[in-house]
């Protein structure tokens, strides 16, 4: 069997009948490098089986690490992540392609995936001790824990275990570093890899944080800070270091603003491309009136560094009625309240692309994604072929797929 | 023509071109500065057919921005608009404004990408001489497009396509081979509900 060595240039020049040898072996390693790094992760990794030597070049660690990830939709699930083929569905926006990850290397009955910071994967999983079988069905499952994972490289890590209830109700955030944040109505834990403890603190918030996002070491939410029968959102942040204070949630509000978050309802957050950028996402009311139907879903974009709003994109109205709305008389909105429509949108992504889920609009999901041009618009397209769950009701999250991070 | 250098190939042929062409190679630069009296420089790892490639690339480079100048930076100067006369240049703009909105640069720095990525558009045992050279003759711009024209030769092609392309030897036993292409196998496999 040859093995295939990449050979120095001095070697290369010396000896002419090692010409006779294929030319690709007697390049600097570099040089293979260089070009491998050119193609986007699925294409060098299908090189793998080329030979040795082009093997020997994508098993390099500080190589790996330095070929950008695939950005990934990924699907929450429930059960997809269980056997007999546990698995991570998601979507490649770039390929326009749905791909199935294999989660097999984790060894726990069953794991639900639930976000990624982006490049690490969080999972809930059961980690009860399945011997002896608890008497008590409800005492086996009172532990959950995150583990935290590259599918890639099939690595990972348990985090501290926590009682069921915040797997039930938190909304669990990650960031870059390992730092993960679980917010509840009344509290929130935050965990880093270096104390590898969970810290629990009140939450000093208003009210219920909705949509809490994390971006640039900060967290952001909002709340609700009208009365019962009127919604009045705002805009609150607080960074990682000061969860713990007593008044580290902080609004963010500018007097020019004046009622931007009136116009939305049910708004929630996401973070925009570039980590400076917020979007806010959610149905434009389509008068001032109490209950008035939502002419689309619009979503505003605020630059955290000019505290300005502006429209990033409108739901083309084609595709809004595909969820349930767009009425265009008073009669259609009767017609649609008598018939129990429910025309609830979900709403999931960030670094500049969004997608939209709704229980009438099966097997599909709607797609926009940030322009290069800041006001044109951005892109909507209809995303086909979701692996079949049940339910019309998908949520998920962004995950950068590859060698990037190791948990 | 401006001053000349003499570049002599390792299989003894005489190229003589201007020194703006040379001088893409950062090695011929420094070779050229150390004050050689009859300013003929030996390059005994390049044979004349690759020379000629190599001096057919930077020609075609020696008045235009690097590859990897962002726009904003191009000097006014290499403008084709302003031919390269001070007069043509307007005096008020300076050089970072003028080639942020000049179209006429942006125009002539793609259609060199254009010609780059045709020039690279060439077997792979070429282009494999060419990285060798654009390497020991530190010409930046023609090291990223063989690299380039390389990573374009791999693109979309199969394992054994790539074989071919390289010139390399499957050797992997059919056991191993099978290892390596199930690992990542859902990557290629998309999955259809």
């Amino acid at each position: 069997m040859r093995v295939c060595r990449a050979a120095g240039e001095e070697v290369a020049a010396g000896a002419e009948e090692a010409e006779a040898a294929c030319p690709i072996q007697l390049l600097p390693q570099d040089a293979l490098h260089n070009v491998l790094g050119r193609l986007p992760l699925h294409q060098a990794l299908a090189c793998r089986p080329v030979s040795r030597l082009f093997l020997d070049a994508l098993s390099s660690p500080p190589f790996l690490s330095s070929l950008p990830s695939l950005r990934l939709l990924a699907l929450r699930h429930p059960r997809a992540a269980s056997a007999p083929h546990p698995s991570l569905h998601a979507f490649d926006p770039d390929l326009r392609r749905w791909l199935r990850l294999p989660l097999s290397f984790l060894p726990f009955p069953s794991a639900s995936p639930v976000t990624a910071s982006p490049s690490l994967l969080y999972l809930w999983v059961d980690t009860a001790a399945p011997f002896p079988p608890a008497a008590d069905a409800a005492a086996k499952s009172q532990t959950k824990s995150l583990v935290v994972c590259n599918p890639l490289s099939g690595s990972y890590r348990l985090l501290p275990p926590l009682g069921s209830a915040w797997s039930r109700h938190g909304t669990v955030i990650a960031g870059p570093g390992g730092s993960v944040v679980i917010v509840t109505e009344l509290a929130a834990l935050s965990y880093a890899p270096s104390p590898d403890r969970w810290l629990k603190f009140p939450l000093s918030l208003p009210s219920k944080p909705r949509s809490p996002i994390m971006m640039s070491g900060s967290v952001f939410a909002l709340c609700d800070v009208g009365a019962p029968w009127r919604s009045q959102w705002k805009l609150f942040y607080c960074s990682l270091a000061d969860l713990g204070r007593a008044h580290g949630w902080a609004p963010i509000e500018r007097h020019e603003w004046g009622d931007v978050f009136d116009i939305f309802k049910r708004p929630r957050l996401l973070a925009g491309a570039g980590g400076r950028q917020l979007l806010m996402i959610g149905g434009l009311r389509s008068s001032f009136v109490l209950d008035a139907p939502c002419s689309t879903v619009l979503i505003l974009r605020l630059d955290l560094d000019t505290m300005e709003w502006d429209e990033a994109g409108r739901m083309p109205l084609e595709m809004y009625r595909c969820f349930g709305g767009g009425f265009s008389s008073p009669l259609e909105v009767v017609a649609a309240a008598a018939a129990g429509a429910n025309n609830k949108v979900k709403v999931f992504g960030g670094d500049g692309k969004v997608w939209f889920s709704g229980k009438r609009v099966r097997g599909k999901l709607a797609m926009w994604e940030e322009g290069a041009g800041k006001s044109d618009g951005g892109l909507w397209s209809w995303v086909d072929g979701i692996p079949g769950y049940p339910e019309g009701m998908y949520r998920g999250f962004l995950f950068d797929a590859g060698f990037t991070s190791t948990p | 023509m401006g001053k000349t250098i003499k570049l002599i190939s390792g299989d003894g042929e005489m190229f003589e071109v201007e020194e703006a062409v040379a001088f893409q190679s950062n090695i011929i630069k420094s070779l050229a500065d150390e004050d050689n009296a009859d300013d003929c420089i030996p390059l005994p790892r390049v044979d004349s057919q690759i020379l000629s490639k190599v001096l057919e690339f930077c020609r075609k480079h020696a008045n235009s921005p690097s590859v990897h100048t962002k726009f904003a930076a191009i000097p006014s100067e290499l403008c084709p608009k302003h031919d390269g006369s001070a007069a043509g240049a307007s005096s008020s703009e300076s050089s970072s404004a003028h080639s942020e909105t000049c179209r006429a640069c942006y125009d002539a720095v793609m259609k060199l990408v254009q010609w780059d990525l045709e020039f690279v558009k060439v077997d792979l045992d070429l282009i494999h001489h060419l990285l060798k050279a654009a390497n020991y003759l530190d010409i930046e711009d023609l090291m990223f497009m063989a690299v380039e024209g390389a990573a374009n030769a791999i693109r979309g092609n199969n394992p054994e396509e790539i074989r071919k392309l390289f010139d390399l030897e499957n050797d992997f036993t059919p056991e191993e081979e099978k290892e390596i292409l199930k690992e990542y196998s859902w990557l290629d496999d998309p999955f259809e509900p």
